[in-house]
């Protein structure tokens, strides 16, 4: 006999990465909010990666902070080594990763939310979804509490009917042997919302008095230090440093010679796993001509011995493990602390959902994290984001908030889920992105801080600092775009000793910084134009922008075509049964997704262009009557 | 406003005027930059809606035709939007020319019926009349899935999959190189790369040679004989076409307009064009002949240019411009046994002697046409048959992506931003096979790449 315990507008389900986002910004946006937790010791936790960022994710963290997210300004509060990935490979793809004290990150986020107003935070375990009239009306738990609410975000991350294994030995827990959540799958078959099986994995922590450091190579920090966040500007500094070790060919060996034992060999996993992400048994037995494989050697936070081997990630039995790692150089005595594992869990279908996150068979209820299929906390933390002020803003009776692929990786990110879905774990990637030129990390907040302040997710102060920026930013452009750099013999000696040809007469700074081979920092001692006290991330910003100007340029027409087929907006009510010309398969294909403008559905997979002709055409006809 | 499309408006069929229509965006910037007003003042940006202009049509310097240029400005055309329609004089290689001239400018060959959509979208036409109009699209797009299902089977597909796998594979190395930048991967060896994007191109530029041959074989080789007044042109054109279409006096200037005949050699289909002789006369009737002889020249795939004892080396400035690969001379009435006259400055692809009463001079002549173009090398095992215009400039533009990559490549252009040019690339391919390009170049990375943690 269950209690009513209280009244929420919006219930989270899990406090990972996702769920922490989703609260805090339906609590900021004034709905009382309601989040559950299995236990509140594993808030914000890293069961994998104690790292933060990278290419395509460092994105969606800097997305994120111009947005009014969290996890930007702890992950800067809690960094111990920072690093900025592809600063030679090209500008666009710049990213920045940082290595994070995973305890001291949960500490961090934990406290926040018990501060935030609003905002509850419960440690119990939701186990059914009610729904009435395909709309959600509350939550029972396992202590058979009852919290009527108008909303729901699942973000229950990896933990649905989730199985381990290390080995041949399999148990029902979630990552970090925390418990399973099994109740809760019922209830989605309850509503009609299937799910299905995806499989993922982490390697094994070990101790760092065991490994000998000397025979490893050895990763610094960057000397230069980014944050994430563009409005908090917290003092970081490397802390420790990692370190590189390579498998062998008798690593190699021992892996092949005990694939009997590993449960993805023996089909005991039945989930998809990540292509991306391969186990390394994966990798030994499919890239056989790899003479060896790289691991990255992190510590896991600056007050613990605990290591993790990036590169490593495993389902052999134990004594495996320990077998194969002793065959790597600096590993002869290593000593494993917690091992390897593989974890199968329970995840929904992300062409389910609307781009707002939200269950098309169920009003009310949103997916966000890797409940929809996604890999990596920072994909997970963006559709917490989203898909908590979605929430919010339905409670409040507003439109919908949808970032398009034009505008951020956390557009492509959603429409690529919920328009092509997924069939393995989805990661962010900058190929993902057909707009990487104008999508960068350093230019986040220009793309998106108005918005995070309309929609009242970025406060009036963090806006007054972007404000003063992009001021800053356009008096340089400016002054930059009119400076002139004259010829001297000094200057033409410092281009020549850089491979690049001398100039003869009075040139424009924008053109001369347009040669691969110069950069802000040479050209401003020759230019009239003074810019040479300026923060390195403000001249970063502006030395691409004019590197890129002509791709930009063109890439910014083609955005133009995009916003035309995004403005010719669907209703979700057509069915598209009744449209006489399209074909049949477009006809199932665009019943399923519902796609909410004619962009969206021209990027469904088996609708092609003379599809799209016919809908807009129909669409025209019935513009009226629709 | 939407992007620029153009389109010849006038029925594809020989007539004396055709039409060329642009609407969208810049349309009437666009058919500035080729259209020349002859009057200064009425370039065609400065007109007001409704009003035309006369004026010349030029591909670079190069004198198409001359036409009018009307201009309507949105909303009051038929379309809706800016709309410049250009009336010229026929002739269906001259409207493809300038249709090609459109494109080359910014402009986008617009799909069957895409006008009328348009003008149904901007509200211009009734509900009937728009319910009419989605018949026909529906109907186009049958003929579409048609043209998609025919191309997957064809050569052309195989080919053009071919180039775009490869380039896949390219954009694909240079991807993961870039999302996965800890992993130890190679480095990208930009001079190899170099070398295989320039070897798809050629792959590319080879298939729309074979396009060349394709129209050759639909429309026939255009054979134009050319040369001075009274060197024996119409009699050359009755002898090699067997039948008496031209007539033939000892007056000179005969011939006032280009003249049509046909004939088949080796069982290819040729269409020969006798012309006026080209003269400074100051008779209008003869000048205009004239005019039309060199226009006829510069559009022909081959120019017969007929000598005999009087000819001069000045008389070789009308082929000024023309690829003389494709040029005979020709020395005719050689029963006359004069000396022949030497033209060093031209490199000619055959020479040959001809006399109306020396049968096998003709035949080795009609020999010499078919050499030309050496269609004895068409292999028709090998050869894509391009379906339509769109997919042919979808492989223009695809090899025209690929030569500015190429400079791009030169002038050392970071990787990010050359892998996101490949793409269009590879867009502009997979149109063909109606696959989408993010998808393709990211299961090829990780078929092929060990990555990730």
């Amino acid at each position: 006999m269950s209690f009513l315990l209280d009244y929420a507008d919006v219930v989270v389900i899990g406090a990972g990465h996702a769920g922490i986002e989703a609260a805090m910004a339906s609590a900021r946006l004034g709905c009382k909010t309601i989040i559950f937790t299995l236990s509140l010791d594993k808030i914000a936790n890293m069961p994998c990666n104690p790292c933060i960022g990278g290419t395509a994710k460092g994105h969606l963290v800097r997305e994120l902070d111009a947005l009014g997210g969290l996890m930007g300004r702890v992950a800067d509060k809690t960094t111990i080594q920072s690093k900025i990935l592809n600063s030679k490979r090209g500008p666009a793809v710049r990213s920045l990763r940082a290595q994070i004290d995973k305890v001291n990150y949960h500490l961090h986020m934990k406290n926040i939310l018990e501060l935030q107003d609003n905002l509850y935070i419960k440690q119990d375990e939701v186990i059914k979804i009610d729904v009435n009239n395909s709309k959600v009306c509350g939550v029972y738990t396992k202590l058979d509490a009852y919290i009527k609410t108008k909303a729901v975000i699942v973000a229950c991350g990896t933990y649905l009917k989730a199985k381990t294994f290390i080995g041949t030995v399999s148990s029902s827990s979630g990552p970090d042997n925390a418990p399973a959540a099994n109740m809760l799958s019922c209830s989605f078959k309850n509503l009609n919302i299937n799910l299905r099986r995806f499989k993922t994995g982490t390697p094994a922590r070990v101790n760092r008095k065991s490994i000998d450091f000397s025979k490893l190579k050895i990763q610094k920090g960057d000397e230069k230090i980014h944050s994430f966040s563009f409005f908090e500007k917290t003092e970081i500094i490397n802390k420790i440093d990692c370190y590189i070790a390579y498998t062998n060919s008798k690593t190699h060996d021992v892996i092949l010679k005990n694939l009997d034992r590993s449960p993805l060999y023996s089909g005991d996993i039945k989930g998809v796993g990540p292509r991306y992400c391969p186990s390394i048994e994966d990798k030994v037995v499919r890239f056989k001509d790899r003479p060896r494989h790289q691991i990255f050697v992190e510590p896991i936070g600056f007050n613990t011995n605990e290591i993790y081997l990036q590169g490593m990630s495993s389902s052999l039995p134990l004594d495996v493990q320990i077998s194969f790692l002793k065959t790597i150089e600096g590993f002869e005595n290593i000593d494993i602390m917690r091992p390897a594992y593989a974890i199968e869990y329970d995840c929904c279908n992300p062409t389910d959902l609307y781009p707002t996150l939200e269950f098309k068979c169920v009003g009310g209820l949103y997916g966000a994290g890797q409940f929809n299929g996604t890999s990596g906390y920072e994909e997970a933390a963006v559709q917490g984001f989203v898909a908590g002020v979605n929430a919010a803003r339905k409670v409040r009776n507003l439109s919908a908030f949808i970032l398009t692929r034009a505008s951020s990786y956390i557009g492509t990110l959603i429409d690529d889920l919920v328009t092509k879905g997924c069939t393995e774990p989805y990661r962010i990637m900058t190929a993902r992105s057909e707009y990487r030129l104008l999508l960068r990390h350093d230019n986040a907040d220009r793309r998106l801080s108005e918005i995070g302040h309309s929609i009242k997710t970025l406060s009036d102060e963090d806006y007054g600092i972007f404000c003063e920026k992009q001021k800053l930013i356009k008096t340089l452009k400016e002054g930059l775009e009119k400076a002139i750099i004259r010829p001297t013999e000094e200057l033409n000696a410092k281009l020549l000793s850089l491979n690049t040809s001398k100039i003869s007469f009075p040139r424009k700074f924008t053109d001369l910084i347009k040669r691969p081979e110069l950069n802000f920092d040479i050209l401003q001692e020759y230019c009239e134009f003074d810019c040479k006290n300026l923060n390195f991330e403000i001249k970063e910003e502006l030395e691409i922008d004019f590197k890129y100007e002509e791709f930009i340029k063109s890439q910014q027409e083609k955005l133009l075509k995009f916003k035309e087929m995004e403005d010719e907006k669907l209703p979700v009510n057509i069915d598209y049964e009744n449209i006489s010309g399209l074909r049949k398969e477009a006809r199932e294909k665009l019943n399923a997704i519902k796609p909410i403008n004619l962009g969206q559905a021209s990027r469904i997979s088996g609708v092609n262009p003379a599809d799209i002709v016919v809908l807009s055409v129909w669409l025209n006809i019935n513009r009226n009557c629709l | 406003m939407k992007e620029c499309i153009a389109a010849i408006a006038t029925a594809l069929a020989p007539a004396g005027l055709g039409v060329i229509r642009l609407s969208g965006r810049n349309s009437i910037e666009i058919a500035a930059k080729f259209f020349k007003s002859s009057n200064s003042s009425k370039d065609i940006k400065l007109l007001n809606g409704y009003e035309a202009a006369y004026g010349k049509i030029l591909d670079g310097d190069f004198f198409l035709d001359d036409g009018v240029a009307l201009v309507f400005k949105a909303p009051c055309s038929y379309t809706g939007e800016d709309v410049v329609e250009i009336t010229c004089h026929g002739g269906l290689l001259i409207l493809q020319e300038i249709l090609n001239i459109c494109t080359k400018n910014g402009a986008r060959l617009a799909a069957n019926g895409e006008f009328t959509k348009r003008a149904f979208l901007n509200g211009k036409l009734s509900l009937t009349q728009a319910e009419a109009v989605a018949d026909v699209i529906n109907a186009e797009s049958l003929s579409y899935l048609r043209a998609v299902n025919e191309v997957k089977n064809g050569i052309l597909y195989k080919k053009a999959k071919g180039i775009s796998n490869k380039l896949v594979e390219l954009d694909g190395n240079i991807l993961v190189w870039l999302d996965y930048p800890l992993d130890d991967l190679p480095d990208i060896d930009i001079l190899k790369f170099k070398d295989e994007i320039r070897c798809q191109k050629l792959k590319l530029d080879s298939i729309l040679q074979n396009v060349k041959f394709e129209g050759v074989l639909k429309n026939g080789v255009q054979v134009a004989l050319v040369g001075r007044p009274n060197v024996g042109k119409s009699t050359l054109m009755n002898l090699i076409c067997g039948e008496e279409k031209s007539i033939v006096t000892n007056i000179s200037g005969t011939t006032r307009d280009v003249i049509a005949s046909s004939v088949a050699i080796n069982g290819f289909d040729f269409k020969i064009f006798d012309t006026a002789g080209i003269t400074d006369s100051s008779d209008v009737v003869e000048r205009l002949g004239v005019e039309r002889a060199i226009n006829k020249l510069k559009t022909a795939d081959i120019v017969l240019f007929i000598t005999d004892n009087l000819t001069k080396d000045e008389d070789l400035d009308i082929l000024k411009g023309y690829e003389s690969s494709n040029i005979i001379l020709v020395y005719n009435k050689s029963d006359l046994n004069y000396k022949k006259h030497c033209f060093s400055k031209y490199k000619f692809s055959e020479i040959v002697s001809t006399s109306h009463n020396n049968y096998s001079s003709i035949e080795k002549l009609k020999q010499a046409i078919y050499n030309v173009k050496q269609l004895g090398n068409i292999n028709f095992n090998n050869m894509p048959l391009i379906l339509n215009s769109r997919q042919k400039s979808s492989l223009e533009r695809s090899s025209k992506i690929l030569e500015n990559l190429l400079k791009m490549l030169n002038s050392n252009v970071a990787l990010d931003a050359i892998g996101v040019i490949l793409e269009e690339a590879i867009d502009e391919l997979l149109r063909l096979t109606g696959e989408k390009v993010s998808d393709v170049v990211l299961d090829d990375i990780f078929s092929k790449f060990c990555v990730g943690k």
